[in-house]
């Protein structure tokens, strides 16, 4: 072993030293686990479909939302199936239902300051 | 030859813009007739008959309060109004005193949504000129630009809501009467016009301006009345008789 070899391998071991409470404590806090999925609790009312199918609804209500919001407020139509109050004729359970995945995904939806959702 | 080839793209071009413009449907034409402000078969109105509106009555008001969950912090500097009662005395010996309901005149020209920066205020086809709450970034130009005072800036959030089916508003929007939009989109009339008619004085007279036969239209014919501040030449769509 050289001079420069011996050089990179103390470099390495002191890093390895001082990294290794680093990496203690994040494994700890769940740096390496998956955060458990949250758990919805489905709506029992209307006939058990909403008005897209669930993978299309999971991904893209907001955007529903929006482009109706935009459609009933500023064009005066009558979109019943997108109105977010007709959300409620089955989602009547907010804090089971919408507020868990918004919790798990980090976003802050400004629907229900002025919307009611029960 | 190259002259000639750059001719040739240049109509295939313009063949191919017109038959893009003018394809089936002719979608753009027709999206302007039916939801073009001019062509709407509706218009929004009122009529409010100061005679019969009796001073100590406010119906109307309480009535608003309740249907659009207009807050009443009781302090006078953060109370939103839509609608409210004005008492005139006159100065003119033997002219008689008067209370008046004012409200959103949903002008036909509203200085108002010409100033909004954001373009939140907006007439709807029917002709009610409305707030987009969404987009509304609260910079009061609308309630300076506004000669009947109108409408309210939302200092507070509420916390009552007493009409659940109809949303509240966050702090930081302006505010004011839309005319009960949502119970005109169920056929119903709005709830002030309902609550004057319930107790009886029945001053409030409310209905579509474009159709001929309808009561307001009658009304209009036969009593004549006026806008308040005529001369701004805003064509309000709230006029009162008697004044």
């Amino acid at each position: 072993m050289n001079g420069r070899q011996a050089g990179v391998a103390l470099v390495a071991a002191i890093m390895l030293f001082v990294a290794t409470p680093i990496i203690y404590t994040a494994a700890g806090n769940g740096l390496f686990r998956k955060p458990p999925k949250p758990e919805l609790v489905l709506p029992v009312g209307g006939d058990g479909k909403c008005v897209e199918v669930t993978d299309y609804m999971r991904a893209n209500h907001m955007k529903l939302l929006v482009h109706a919001r935009d459609r009933i407020v500023r064009g005066g139509e009558l979109l019943p199936k997108y109105h977010i109050e007709g959300c409620k004729n089955c989602h009547n359970k907010r804090a089971e239902f919408c507020d868990r995945c918004h919790s798990y995904a980090g976003v802050k939806p400004e629907c229900f300051e002025c919307h009611y959702l029960p | 030859m190259t002259d000639m080839d750059r001719r040739g793209f240049v109509k295939a071009g313009l063949a191919v813009l017109a038959g893009s413009a003018l394809g089936p449907g002719v979608t753009l034409f027709q999206a302007f007739a039916e939801d073009g402000r001019e062509s709407s078969k509706t218009r929004w109105g009122m009529v409010i008959d100061t005679n019969k509106c009796s001073e100590k009555c406010t119906e109307c008001v309480s009535a608003c309060r309740t249907e659009n969950n207009v807050p009443l912090f009781g302090e006078p500097k953060y109370d939103g109004h839509w609608i409210r009662k004005a008492a005139v005395t006159p100065d003119v010996e033997g002219a008689k005193s008067m209370s008046l309901p004012l409200l959103c005149n949903h002008c036909e020209h509203p200085p108002c949504q010409h100033v909004c920066p954001t373009a939140a205020t907006f007439t709807r086809h029917d002709g009610i000129v409305m707030i987009d709450k969404h987009r509304c970034i609260g910079c009061r130009y609308c309630m300076i630009a506004c000669p009947y005072k109108a409408r309210t800036f939302v200092f507070k959030s509420t916390e009552e809501w007493p009409n659940k089916d109809v949303p509240k508003r966050s702090k930081g929007v302006v505010e004011k009467c839309h005319f009960c939009a949502h119970r005109l989109d169920k056929g119903q009339i709005p709830a002030c016009v309902e609550a004057c008619t319930k107790s009886g004085d029945g001053a409030m007279i409310f209905g579509n301006l474009k159709d001929p036969q309808s009561d307001i239209s009658k009304y209009i014919r036969e009593n004549a009345p006026r806008g308040l501040r005529e001369d701004f030449g805003l064509k309000p769509k709230v006029l009162y008789k008697g004044v």
